[in-house]
């Protein structure tokens, strides 16, 4: 069987955080995890869960794929 | 549920409370990986260094050392054999020399201390060293074979699983 451990992807989460005006700090406190958390999202070092996501996705009113997949970095209207 | 499970989930209850969130527990386990691989590496020196210092058949007990790292192995594969494959042995000549340096100061120690009550000095340090060789040729085949035997079990179970 193949090893399947990748880096892991780039995320957009900084800019949707820079779009939205939102700090690093009001977006941990909002999904319930701490600093250190999102800044390891943003870079790239910490893949987080699909609940987590999700939670970040809600507070940044967009999907998963415009965050984590295929359509990021597009900014929104 | 058995005896090993509920102390597992113990175990991993303590770390989940004093985690912060996911990632922060992530990196906690992360850490106890690093730990026990330092627990390893380090009971070998610590060993050689008892062997030189306990006099005569003291020397012998030099060998309790490696209970605990033993026992902690063992509690870790029947546990993780439960959800997941057991990890093969790490194939690094580099991440092995020190050990071996070790293990060879360790011999020398008890052969050292066991001639000084009389023993076969040279008896002890060639069978530890036919021991140590023949030890590092099986293990790493018997713990490749423990892991595809987990992998199949594992598949097995799931597709028994499927069938119900």
């Amino acid at each position: 069987m193949a090893k399947v451990r990748e880096p892991v992807p780039a995320n957009s989460v900084q800019a949707w955080r820079g779009w939205r005006g939102i700090t690093q700090a009001d977006l941990a406190n909002r999904v319930g995890v701490t600093r250190q958390t999102i800044a390891n999202i943003e870079k790239s070092t910490y893949s987080p869960s699909v609940h987590l996501a999700l939670a970040i996705c809600r507070e940044f009113r967009t999907t998963v794929e415009e965050v984590f997949g295929k359509d990021q970095h597009e900014r929104p209207e | 549920m058995s005896a090993l499970n509920k102390f597992a989930d113990y175990t991993l209850g303590l770390f989940s409370a004093s985690a912060d969130d996911e990632y922060h527990e992530q990196v906690l386990l992360k850490s106890q990986a690093v730990g026990m691989n330092t627990l390893g590496l380090t009971t070998i020196p610590v060993g050689a260094v008892l062997a030189w210092l306990l006099p005569g058949w003291a020397t012998f007990c030099s060998f309790l050392v490696v209970l605990p790292p033993i026992v902690a192995n063992g509690v870790t594969d029947a546990w993780v054999k439960q959800y997941a494959p057991r990890m093969s042995a790490i194939n690094s000549p580099k991440y092995m020399t020190i050990p071996l340096i070790a293990l060879v100061a360790w011999l020398a120690g008890i052969g050292y201390q066991f001639s000084s009550v009389g023993g076969p000095q040279y008896a002890v340090i060639i069978g530890g060293v036919v021991g140590a060789v023949v030890a590092l040729a099986t293990v790493p085949v018997s713990m490749r074979r423990n892991k595809h035997a987990d992998q199949r079990r594992l598949d097995n179970e799931l597709d028994a699983a499927d069938l119900q």
